[in-house]
């Protein structure tokens, strides 16, 4: 916890820190904003999942903004977080001074995979906080009317948001850890980042031809809307617990072949 | 004239730049090998221009994958380029040896802006010739139907679409200097890179929304897909009018302002 405690404070005297939650913190305030000025109401089934249902309550503002971000700009903002924490050390060339102190560099590894994952809760939480509030302000919080046409009361509502929230980091730890990955491979933090996102838009791009289906149940990418099986009622399960098992392999594949590598990596600076 | 075939030296040497480029050429391939595997399908309504007879004609091999390029991956190769031109010489701390040469800072500016370009340009080129050959190969090329329904010639349809490349990377250009922009006042090319798409990522969601349609005129992001009018018959030039003058003044504001913040830059390192 000490080493994750001092990743963190790393972490907190970057700019570039600030500079992502407050673009992320904006996506949902600008949302409302733009809902509430427009006069005309969008059409359902227009704009990203449940994006016709903020006017009527505000509540839905937190789960349309995740479920917007999480196609890209999240995914981006993940990247980032994985690739600098083990990249940044080598560029900086603080990296052999990190490993001359008596700690192994599975630990050293695992808080830079840590960090970035708080990094990234961190964010989800400024966003699901930010649009439940300004949704709140401005639409009202009112009991959640599922796909199902039950009504949830308002803190079950809260809850399956929450829950929707695990789901979609479940899916951004899977960046955050190609971008570790890759980060262990590459001195350069940029590299990294911008391979990891290659390859999440060539998976995305896969996924949307038919004859590529076979390995739709394989990638992360294509459970993108698996979240919005938490707002049926009773919840689907099944979706879900696809996407999270392969997350979860994902996420541990990649995070063994991290370990291996840089477990024997020749650190130069 | 020297001190640009050194950057392009510089750029050739580093392993992002091989990513980058392989990145961009798996679209094309990814296209052909889907639409010759895959049975023909009823086309789907909301599928962009080109994409949807993509087997009939290797000609829409090129354009279907411009698409592609000019909504995600152009803009995110070419914010890498601009952010590692003038940043990542400050991480490897060789900006200052630069600048003890006898070369003004703008023309290292400027160098490191026209290199960045280069990049793109030739990412883009490898993309056009490759997806020319494979769509060649995988389905042939034939006269192209415009949009308006006439026929035009294949080397008349070629020359459209390398100006479609161009205009595609004239958009690209945009990115690019905003990345080289902001390059100029962190040291990190990673945090430039991620602010250059964040901008361009948020941009094209706030076009999305109609009540941000009144800075739709003024952003780089409302015309990525303008090249589509060169398809037509005559060319409906009006849009391609307003793209390239946005672009101009977008490009011009920025270069001024990476100019004026590094003219008076304290180098450390």
């Amino acid at each position: 916890m000490g080493t994750l405690g001092r990743e963190f404070v790393k972490i907190l005297f970057q700019k570039r820190t600030y500079v992502g939650w407050a673009g992320l913190l904006a996506v949902p305030l600008l949302m409302v904003l733009a809902l509430d000025l427009s006069g005309s109401k969008p059409a359902p089934g227009e704009g990203p999942a449940f994006f016709s249902r903020i006017a009527s309550n505000g509540l839905f503002a937190p789960l349309v903004a995740i479920g917007a971000l999480s196609l890209f700009l999240f995914p981006l903002v993940a990247s980032m977080a994985g690739a600098f924490p083990l990249a940044g050390e080598a560029e900086m060339g603080t990296m052999k001074t990190w490993l001359s102190r008596p700690v192994g560099r599975a630990t050293v590894l695992f808080s830079k995979w840590g960090v970035a994952i708080l990094y990234v809760v961190i964010g989800m939480a400024l966003v699901g906080l930010g649009g439940l509030v300004a949704g709140g302000l401005v639409f009202g919080i009112h009991p959640m009317v599922t796909i199902s046409g039950t009504t949830l009361s308002i803190p079950a509502g809260v809850g399956r948001i929450v829950l929707a929230n695990v789901v979609i980091l479940a899916a951004l730890l899977c960046m955050v850890s190609l971008a570790l990955f890759v980060s262990t491979l590459t001195n350069s933090s940029l590299t990294a980042a911008i391979t990891a996102m290659v390859v999440f838009i060539v998976l995305t791009i896969l996924n949307g031809f038919s004859y590529f289906d076979f390995m739709k149940p394989y990638t992360f990418t294509s459970y993108d809307t698996a979240f919005v099986n938490l707002i049926r009622d009773p919840i689907v399960w099944r979706p879900i617990r696809d996407a999270l098992l392969v997350d979860a392999a994902t996420v541990a594949g990649l995070l063994a072949v991290s370990w291996l590598v840089f477990r024997r990596k020749d650190i130069l600076t | 004239m020297t001190a640009l075939r050194l950057e392009v030296t510089k750029i050739l040497h580093q392993r992002r730049t091989y990513v980058g480029w392989i990145g961009l050429v798996l679209v094309p391939v990814v296209v052909v090998a889907a639409a010759a595997l895959e049975k023909p399908q009823p086309p789907d309504p909301g599928e962009p221009p080109f994409v949807a007879h993509v087997s009939q004609n290797g000609l829409l091999v090129a354009l279907s994958a411009l698409i592609a390029l000019a909504s995600f991956l152009l803009p995110i190769i070419a914010a890498m380029g601009g952010a590692s031109s003038v940043a990542s010489e400050a991480e490897g701390g060789t900006l200052k040896t630069w600048l003890s040469r006898p070369v003004s800072r703008t023309a290292v500016l400027l160098t490191k802006w026209v290199s960045a370009i280069a990049y793109a340009l030739a990412g883009a080129a490898l993309v056009a010739v490759v997806s020319l050959a494979a769509g060649a190969v995988a389905f042939g090329l034939h006269p192209l139907v415009t949009l308006s329904g006439t026929s035009l010639g294949v080397p008349h349809a070629l020359a459209l679409i390398a100006t479609a490349y161009l205009l595609v990377v004239a958009g690209a250009v945009c990115s690019l200097t905003v990345a080289l922009f902001i390059s100029t006042f962190t040291d990190s090319s990673l945090t430039a890179a991620t602010i250059a798409i964040a901008v361009f990522t948020v941009l094209t969601v706030l076009n999305v929304f109609s009540t941000f349609d009144f800075m739709k005129p003024y952003t780089y992001s409302t015309y990525r897909l303008v090249f589509v009018n060169l398809f037509r018959s005559p060319i409906y030039w009006p849009p391609i009018r307003s793209a390239l003058l946005d672009y101009g003044v977008t490009i011009g504001v920025l270069l001024l302002a990476a100019w004026i913040v590094f003219g008076r830059k304290d180098v450390l390192s």
